[in-house]
């Protein structure tokens, strides 16, 4: 496993430069999508369970009443669409109409992904590093390790697949009624804990003496917690801009909102490039028609809070969304009302850079996903069905951290393509 | 107990007398020195430091010498290491590493396409598994066809091969194959006199592990929240390992440590979920269980503070009955698996009230802290597994058919991710009738778990025991492994399974990985890959093994007793292993070997918390009404890595922003209310400042150096050191000059801002000593401190601060 130190060595034998102003982009790799000198907030959307596409964005719809074991039970005609030129359809459920009546322009969606698997923690991993077998971070954690891993919030996780391999720290940021008091750890009310040059010559030892430990210890393991505990120490006044920039939470109502909107919190007071933002209640074994809906309610409003928040910072070109699931889920109903797991699934995105109002992929009427020529993104019947490989060598590119040393370090199987403009 | 009258309702279920088991003792008898002694003796000496690294591994060997020893076979006679390669190293170096590894796993293991055949290996990560290989190899190495030897051409292709042809016949891979064959037929194994354990410690060496009053301090503080009491020191300055062993035995038979290791456990089973209000008891089918809620069915009874304590014991008992079941069977002495197979559960008066169990006679019918074995009638109890609690926790369904409570307790019983095995791709259209039973990349999994599940047929999915006449045929049959269930054993299927797997060594080793887990906070290492410093690393990973190995098997020669387990793994250099002691700058060869090294995660919220309160005396806490800041969700729990047991289930153990800033208002917070009242204590009720007063400055007002206040003012930092990050320093050590040089300068420009007026005389209300912290009652006029003229006490508040937010501290 790399270490952070390494990866800092990496970065100075490239010339990569972890800035110490966030907001100087350090994308130096190759073509981003980002505007010189912008810094991308890259949120990683998670429902979590396997969610059903054929109840969202990749509708079946049944023919009759009659029919025989349908994949959903709502009617073909009943799946909507935002005009007739759009590509773009969904299921007649929950919140989907609100949702892709208002945003349909700026979403890109992917039907027929293939996983490969219908285990929880594998799909997840595969969907959110690009890799199947364990050992990959997450893109979130190769992102903040390739331009925020200098920030002491760099990726801000609420769940989902959050592993970092050790190359950036993680940050749980729930609750934060208390953000406030440990925002300024040196007061006590409206004075210091500790006389000014006393604080100071006491900073000024705890580094000195973290760096005799360091030269005393010596053993890998301790050497690198040391170098985690200076890493997190030297954003330590940082949070006092996150404090200051954090919105009333109680304006949203999801929490998928809250937690994007701390997120941005984050990103705005420049200590923040990633983010997982999570939704559970997605694992419908039973029951599955409404308790799928409840749980794309739940994601689909909450979505909505957060690209109203992101409106209201004014970043649209800045902010990535990628949402995902596990997997997807059967074309059938099983005896108990509900859905099994399914290795076919959608993934979608919105943001900058992302040209909306697309599909690519698709699936049949057995869920089962079509190949697509990968020059020209149609469907090929000798073409290859997209993996989650595929749209991470895709995000990596987008991104323009494709060419980075920590890329090399954990490749991708398969080519970029040109999915999001 | 506070709430004694409301709680008299549930005097009537107590009829029959009961004779209480004797718990451990929790004094030190002569007897106890004398045998500790002796078994620190076998640990290693303070003066032989290396017997003491080998500890673990002798107390593990003496099973595995044993049981070679009766099997009457006389051991071949070794040959000097350097003209020998040993069957065993030929075997890892030139034939599994290069060759069977990359060609034949993965097909030829228990799940994979070959695994009918009669070579099957099994993944390197699982117990004695190079052993087991070698015998695997050796096996198939005695078949012959037409006079040639089966596994010779196989991979030639010359004998039908599912894999087709793999290698050539002049090939390296070839050739170490054929030699292999030749060693497995020679009839005298090459064994060579270089046996593991001595190479395993000679990886240690220039490594610095923990001396025994380190190593005691570590575990003290971290299975007991305690430092060492001055006997133990005493003891340990005697005795070295032996007294090493007296403390453990101290520590684990404390109250404290069986709380730590119920919060061990739910971090693994996570019920706690279920805490608070009446959370757990509604998870009960009122049906089967009309009993449970008794105390809430009495509409007569006013909704007083005993009638809100009393819903508290019954829900909390309930909560937690998997983990005081776990705490019963390791308090009690009793083998460590009877946490899965006991045909009782602990109950205590609440529990056994809920559940309808009135046979039990109580030495105080109100006293939920009291557990005895209790039996309800028509469950077929297994321990932990028959809970509600762990059944609720890891819940099934009707399609899922306890598959998932199949994977967890493979996980934790079994030292097997099932998940794992499934890591490969599969295709979705494979159109294979029933995919579970018939399609290989469905049946990888489900050939290990369903018989399991199976095992698990007659808990519902509100985890009541609910019998079936027939379990589902499109699964396979209940069982274990190759086992089916027998007949006359279907009501008590879990029981059966459970007894199975006690005497499978995949049980010790699962447990010792566990434990491992928990006391080191990081898992084992993973078998490495092929790059940098690939035999370092591998060697570091054999060595691992082959401790968890020989503990495991240590375990289970001693009665699956988890002290025991807990004391082997405390002694090892795993835990003991603090930096290396070297004057050159390590290699990177030497630095690989040592990867998987050192307690490296910062404590728990749960760990710092206690560790605070025994070194400061005091709770970091709002009031003494609220609480702690680290145990408190709604304050610093989850922000601090913590967990919920409920959606926040996995600890967060590398800092961040977040720590840093928590770590630094924690030091200063306690700092500030901890200084000044200590100094209100007598110096033998200090916990912080035993060798110094408020008026003790090293230098008088004529700027004159006073040599025994400085002396004073060292050994209260000697002491510090020693409490706050266990570091022995002497008095004119550097480490205490710079200590004592840090001080003087808080103290002088403490002194400067107040004659510029930058801080006051006075010491800040919430700083005064003028409180008792645990009573919150405020101290006679006389006793307070309020003042600080000199800076005198706050130069001791910043160095307290700095003791508290050090790495040294927060990680332990």
């Amino acid at each position: 496993m790399m270490n952070r130190r390494d990866l800092l060595k990496i970065a100075g034998l490239t010339g990569l430069s972890f800035a110490a102003e966030p907001f100087a982009s350090s994308l130096k790799f190759s073509k981003t999508a980002f505007a010189e000198g912008q810094t991308p907030l890259f949120l990683s959307v998670h429902a979590g369970g396997g969610w059903d596409p054929t109840s969202f964005c990749d509708p079946k719809g049944r023919i009759s009443d009659t029919q025989a074991d349908p994949v959903n039970r709502y009617m073909l005609d009943d799946i909507r669409s935002p005009s007739a030129s759009s590509p773009i359809r969904w299921a007649p459920m929950g919140q989907n109409e609100a949702f892709f009546q208002a945003h349909y322009d700026k979403i890109l969606v992917l039907n027929g992904v293939d996983t490969s698997t219908n285990n929880h923690s594998t799909g997840t991993r595969y969907l959110n590093s690009g890799q199947l077998e364990e050992g990959h971070p997450s893109f979130a954690a190769m992102l903040t390790a390739n331009i925020g891993a200098n920030l002491p919030l760099g990726y801000i996780t609420n769940g989902g697949y959050d592993i970092t391999r050790g190359v950036v720290p993680r940050t749980r940021l729930g609750s934060l009624g208390v953000i406030a008091k440990i925002a300024e750890p040196d007061l006590d009310g409206d004075r210091l804990f500790h006389a000014e040059s006393v604080n100071a010559r006491m900073d000024e030892f705890r580094n000195s003496r973290l760096e005799r430990l360091r030269g005393r210890v010596r053993l890998p393991k301790i050497t690198q917690s040391l170098d985690d505990v200076f890493l997190s120490r030297s954003g330590q006044n940082e949070l006092k801009r996150l404090n200051e920039n954090l919105p009333d939470l109680d304006l949203f109502s999801t929490s998928l909102g809250q937690q994007g909107a701390i997120a941005l919190a984050g990103y705005r007071s420049g200590l923040t490039v990633a983010a997982n933002l999570s939704v559970g209640g997605f694992d419908t074994h039973g029951n599955h028609d409404v308790a799928q809906a409840a749980a794309l309610d739940r994601l689909s409003s909450g979505l909505m809070e957060v690209w109203a928040e992101v409106e209201r910072h004014g970043l649209e070109d800045r902010v990535v969304i990628m949402v995902n699931s596990d997997f997807g889920r059967t074309p059938r109903y099983n005896e108990g009302n509900g859905k099994d797991h399914w290795s076919i699934t959608s993934v979608f995105f919105m943001g900058g850079g992302i040209q909306g109002n697309r599909v690519i992929g698709a699936t049949d009427e057995g869920v089962n996903a079509l190949p697509i020529n990968l020059q020209s993104l149609e469907l090929d019947p000798n073409g290859v069905k997209i993996t989650p490989a595929h749209i991470h060598a895709s995000l990596r590119q987008h991104f323009g951290i494709d060419q980075s040393p920590l890329s090399a370090h954990y490749p991708v199987q398969e080519q970029a393509l040109n999915l999001f403009s | 107990m506070k709430h004694r009258s409301y709680l008299k309702l549930l005097l009537p279920v107590c009829l029959v007398i009961w004779a209480c088991e004797s718990p451990r003792s929790n004094q030190i008898s002569n007897d106890q020195v004398e045998a500790g002694i002796e078994a620190g003796a076998e640990a290693g000496t303070e003066t032989n430091p290396e017997a003491g690294r080998e500890a673990g591994a002798e107390a593990g060997n003496e099973a595995g010498t044993e049981a070679g020893t009766e099997a009457g076979t006389e051991p071949p006679v070794p040959i000097p290491p350097e003209d020998c390669v040993s069957d065993l190293d030929f075997f890892e170096t030139k034939v599994w590493r290069p060759v069977i590894k990359p060609l034949c796993l993965d097909c030829h293991n228990p799940q994979g396409a070959a695994q009918s055949t009669d070579m099957v290996y099994v993944s390197e990560e699982q117990m004695n598994a190079l052993e087991s290989n070698y015998e695997a190899f050796a096996d198939i190495a005695a078949l012959d066809r037409d006079g040639s030897a089966i596994v010779l051409l196989k991979p030639l292709n010359q004998l039908a091969h599912g894999g087709g042809r793999l290698i050539d016949e002049d090939s390296e891979e070839y050739e170490a194959l054929r030699e292999m064959v030749e060693r497995t037929r020679a009839g005298e194994p090459v064994i060579c006199d270089d046996d593991d354990d001595e190479i395993d410690s000679e990886l240690f060496n220039g490594v610095r592990l923990l001396s025994p009053q380190e190593t005691a301090r570590r575990a003290s503080l971290s299975l007991a929240g305690r430092l060492p009491t001055q006997e133990e020191i005493d003891l340990i300055e005697q005795h070295g390992w032996g007294g090493v062993e007296l403390t453990l035995n101290q520590v684990l038979s404390s109250e404290a440590f069986y709380r730590r290791l119920k919060e061990m456990w739910n971090d693994i089973l996570l019920t706690d979920k279920y805490m608070g209000r009446n959370n757990a008891i509604d998870l009960l089918n009122a049906d089967r269980f009309p009993n449970a809620r008794w105390h809430l069915n009495l509409e007569d009874q006013p909704r007083d503070e005993d009638y809100w304590a009393a819903i508290d014991y019954a829900n909390t008992s309930l909560a937690r009955e998997a983990l005081e079941h776990i705490a019963f069977v390791v308090r009690n002495g009793k083998p460590f698996h009877e946490i899965i197979t006991s045909d009782y559960m602990a109950m205590n008066p609440f529990t056994a009230r809920i559940y309808g169990v009135d046979d039990i006679a109580w030495e105080d019918p109100l006293d939920p802290k009291e557990f005895h074995e209790g039996r309800a009638a028509g469950i077929p109890h297994a321990g932990i597994l028959s809970s509600p609690m762990f059944l609720n926790r890891f819940p099934t369904t009707a399609t899922n058919r306890n598959r998932h409570r199949a994977r967890i307790f493979f996980k934790l019983f079994l030292d097997l991710d099932v998940f794992k095995l499934a890591e490969r791709p599969i295709d979705p259209t494979s159109t294979v009738h029933n995919p579970t039973m018939n399609d290989p990349q469905c049946s990888i999994c489900h050939t290990v778990i369903d018989p399991v599940a199976g095992a698990f047929q007659h808990w519902d999915e509100q985890g009541s025991f609910n019998f079936r006449d027939t379990w589902y045929g499109d699964m396979r049959a209940p069982g274990f492994m190759d086992e089916e269930l027998p007949f006359e054993e279907r009501t008590a299927s879990l029981r059966w399974l459970t007894l199975k797997v006690a005497a499978d060594p995949r049980f010790d080793r699962s447990i010792t990985r566990l434990i491992y887990q928990a006391l080191i906070g990081d898992d084992l290492m993973s078998a490495p890959q092929e790059g940098d410093q690939f035999e370092a690393r591998e060697r570091a990973f054999n060595a691992q093994q082959r401790f968890v190995d020989q503990v495991a098997n240590g375990f289970r020669a001693n009665n699956h007793d988890l002290l025991w387990l807990i004391k082997a793994i405390v002694r090892s250099p795993y835990y003991r292993a603090n930096g290396l002691e070297m004057d050159r700058e390590p290699m990177a060869e030497e630095l690989a070997q040592w990867s998987n090294l050192g307690l490296d995660k910062p404590l728990t919220p749960e760990q710092l918390n206690r560790k605070l309160t025994a070194t400061t005396g005091a709770r970091w806490r709002p009031n003494h009404y609220s609480q702690d800041y680290l145990l408190d969700q709604g304050q610093y729990k989850l922000l601090y890595g913590g967990i919920d047991s409920d959606d926040v289930v996995d600890r967060i153990r590398t800092p961040n922003g977040i720590f840093s800033n928590i770590q630094r208002r924690m030091a200063n917070e306690v700092s500030c209310k901890v200084s000044a009242y200590d100094f209100t204590k007598t110096p033998e009720e200090r916990f912080l400042f035993p060798w110094v007063e408020t008026s003790y400055e090293p230098i008088d007002v004529n700027g004159f150096a006073i040599p025994q206040v400085e002396e004073l003012i060292r050994n209260n930092l000697k002491h510090l050191a020693w409490t706050m990050w266990g570091e022995r320093h002497e008095l004119d050590s550097p480490e205490v000059d710079e200590l004592f040089e840090l001080w003087m300068d808080f103290w002088r420009l403490g002194q400067e801002e107040i004659e510029a007026g930058t801080v006051p005389t006075s010491l800040h209300w919430s700083c005064r000593g003028a409180w008792n912290l645990t009573t919150g009652q405020g101290l006679p006029s006389e006793e307070q401190i309020t003042r600080d003229d000199r800076f005198v006490i706050r130069a001791w508040a910043a160095m307290l601060s700095v003791f508290l937010n050090d790495p040294a501290f927060l990680y332990e």
